[in-house]
């Protein structure tokens, strides 16, 4: 029996995913707080409380995310975007291009038939187009950010958002909420202004199909909506996006046990 | 020492400089935001150009008997105008650099050399005859060819050398400020082996290109795993240029081809097949595994050369890394990730 852990720190969620034998037997989402190594032990521990496995157990300890650099216990430390990479490759083997949206950094990420990282493309400095922002909307417009999604598909058009700027379009959202334009419009706008900044950099890194998205954001079906709109391509969205950076840290734990 | 020229673009002969019994002292600019320079120049112009102005501003320049300011591109054109009231003291000599390399170029640009070298030398007690810049074209070349030597046996692996090192002594070399600095260039390979013996063998090879590169990023490349064998840069092997046949007569016909005739830089748009082949011939004899462009934040020149860069990595097969950079030494976060990522990749 090989069991391995992968530990994916982001920005505003730290993830924990523990394999047994190439499957899944326990993961966690937890808020990151500013000790990462606390936070990454507690959400380790958690999941394999939730595997029924002792942390002797552990053969191998691969730690990703922004945060990667501060687990002391990681044996290794993978970047997330060879991580997300590997963590589709896992689930869908054929896939061509993984879009990661998390909650500080979006990115694009190509892939090679063999499922290694043949090029990708990251947002540039600012919070346009990532999780944090649809977060300071979200808290705007006073929308739980779970809600986001459902109440953009209900929307039957998207006010214009013209600036990306969080600060900026923050003052715009407001303006908007003056206006009295509907909420749901004003989100839906929302979902469609980071849809374009994405879909824009996807181009940049030509994309190519079939196309899955990861990170927390791929759990918001309106986003998801507007980027197939905008690259007019189905977007396969795995059951939790949001631990395939921690899964697929778990497996390259595995794949040098090999 | 002579008094201090400085200067920005590695586009200035500092032989002329030299030549007059002046040092010439290479501008690079400060770590940290600029908000003095941005008083005076907009938001969106060449962070190193402004991150230069915010040293005069500051007073944290050793003082400077005049500045050339080559306007090599529109930034460039904007400091010209400002430094006279806002930056150095000193006197403010411009330079107009052709974007070209054929004989309209050369024959101008060493005109243009000419009247730049009558205009110094009214700065100093010497006049400039053609056998001082003789002298001085000699001098640099051989500190120059033994640069080049250097810098091809740290490619080849034949000796250790590391980014920051390399960096630290070409800066150090440009200032002219440092007897270590002036030093490099003569002593040759046998001083420098003794420094520094970091081992990169087995790393990915790694050219890093760009405008003018952050100091800091070759020792964030090796600290992060990666082995950069030659940084394309203003600051870096540009400024080496390239052997040439020695002109016979006239100096500034020499300098001019020298120059003109270096590896182009990202602003010689009219050169770009030339540029392509320069490329071509690092990555060649250099064994180069893929590439790592910094872009400065707003500068034109090397967003346009990017692209081509781009289209030359695609058509080769090479990996190819875009670092963005404002040149405040705030960027170490962002690119980490980028690069380690890259990195994996191979
Ligand atoms: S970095 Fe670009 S914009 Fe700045 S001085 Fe050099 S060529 Fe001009």
């Amino acid at each position: 029996m090989t069991v391995t852990a992968g530990l994916d720190l982001g920005s505003l969620t730290t993830k924990a995913v523990v394999i047994r034998d190439g499957a899944i037997a326990g993961s966690v989402v937890m808020k990151s707080g500013v000790r990462s190594e606390d936070i990454a032990w507690r959400a380790l521990k958690a999941a394999l409380d939730q595997a029924g496995i002792g942390e002797e157990q552990v053969d191998g300890i691969v730690a990703t995310g922004y945060g990667r650099v501060r687990v002391p216990f990681a044996h290794r430390k993978v970047t997330e975007i060879t991580c997300h990479a590997r963590g589709i490759y896992h689930l869908w083997p054929e896939v061509a291009t993984v879009i990661d949206i998390g909650g500080q950094d979006s990115k694009v990420i190509l892939l090679d038939r063999g499922g290694k990282v043949r090029d990708f493309v990251m947002n540039e400095k600012c919070a346009a187009g990532t999780g944090r922002f649809l977060e300071v909307m979200a808290r705007s417009l006073e929308v739980n950010v779970e809600e986001m999604g459902e109440l953009s598909l209900a929307a039957p058009r998207g006010a214009s958002i013209s600036s990306m700027c969080t600060v900026f379009a923050e003052s715009e959202v407001v303006s908007l909420v003056a206006e009295g334009r509907p909420v749901a419009e004003i989100i839906r706008g929302l979902h469609e202004a980071v849809a374009q900044r994405v879909a824009a950099m996807a181009s940049r890194v030509g994309w190519e199909e079939p196309v899955a998205m990861t990170g927390g954001v791929a759990k918001n079906r309106g986003v998801v909506k507007s980027l197939e709109d905008n690259l007019g391509t189905a977007i396969r969205v795995p059951p939790d996006p949001q631990i395939i950076g921690a899964l697929g840290a778990a497996l390259l734990a595995a794949d040098s046990k090999k | 020492m002579g008094a201090l020229i400085g200067w920005f673009c590695h586009y200035t002969p500092v032989e002329i400089i030299t030549a007059l019994g002046f040092t010439p002292y290479r501008l690079l600019g400060r770590e940290g935001n600029t908000p003095r320079a941005d008083t005076y120049l907009v938001g969106n112009l060449c962070p190193y150009v402004k991150s230069c102005l915010e040293t005069a501003i500051r007073q944290e320049l050793p003082p400077l008997a005049g500045t050339v300011i080559a306007r090599s591109c529109n930034a460039m054109i904007h400091l010209a105008s400002t430094w006279p009231r806002y930056g150095g003291r000193g006197a403010t000599l411009v330079l107009d650099v052709p974007r070209r390399l054929d004989e309209e170029a050369v024959l101008y640009y060493s005109q243009d050399l000419r009247r730049l070298a009558g205009e110094l030398a009214r700065l100093g007690e010497r006049q400039l005859e053609d056998s001082l810049l003789w002298q001085a074209i000699d001098a640099w070349e051989e500190q120059r060819s033994c640069w080049r030597g250097l810098l091809a046996a740290r490619a080849r692996g034949e000796i250790c050398l590391s980014g920051s090192d390399v960096m630290a002594w070409l800066d150090g070399w440009q200032t002219g400020m440092t007897a270590a600095g002036r030093d490099k260039g003569q002593a040759g390979s046998a001083t420098i082996e003794q420094r520094s013996r970091p081992d990169f063998r087995g790393r990915p090879r790694l050219m890093l290109a760009g405008s003018i590169l952050p100091a800091e990023l070759p020792a964030l490349v090796e600290e992060w795993g990666g082995w950069p064998v030659c940084e394309d840069a203003c600051n870096g092997r540009r400024f080496l240029l390239a052997e040439v046949a020695r002109e016979t007569g006239d100096p500034y016909l020499h300098l001019a081809r020298l120059y003109l005739g270096g590896p182009p830089c990202p602003r010689m748009v009219a050169d770009q097949t030339r540029r392509q082949q320069y490329w071509a011939g690092v990555v060649n004899d250099y064994q180069i595994d893929g590439v790592i462009y910094h872009v400065m934040k707003f500068c034109d020149a090397a967003i346009y050369d990017f692209r081509a860069m781009k289209d030359f990595c695609d058509r080769r097969g090479l990996p190819l890394l875009r670092l963005d950079g404002d040149y405040t030494g705030g960027g170490r976060g962002q690119w980490q990730t980028r690069v380690e990522a890259f990195l994996e990749m191979f």
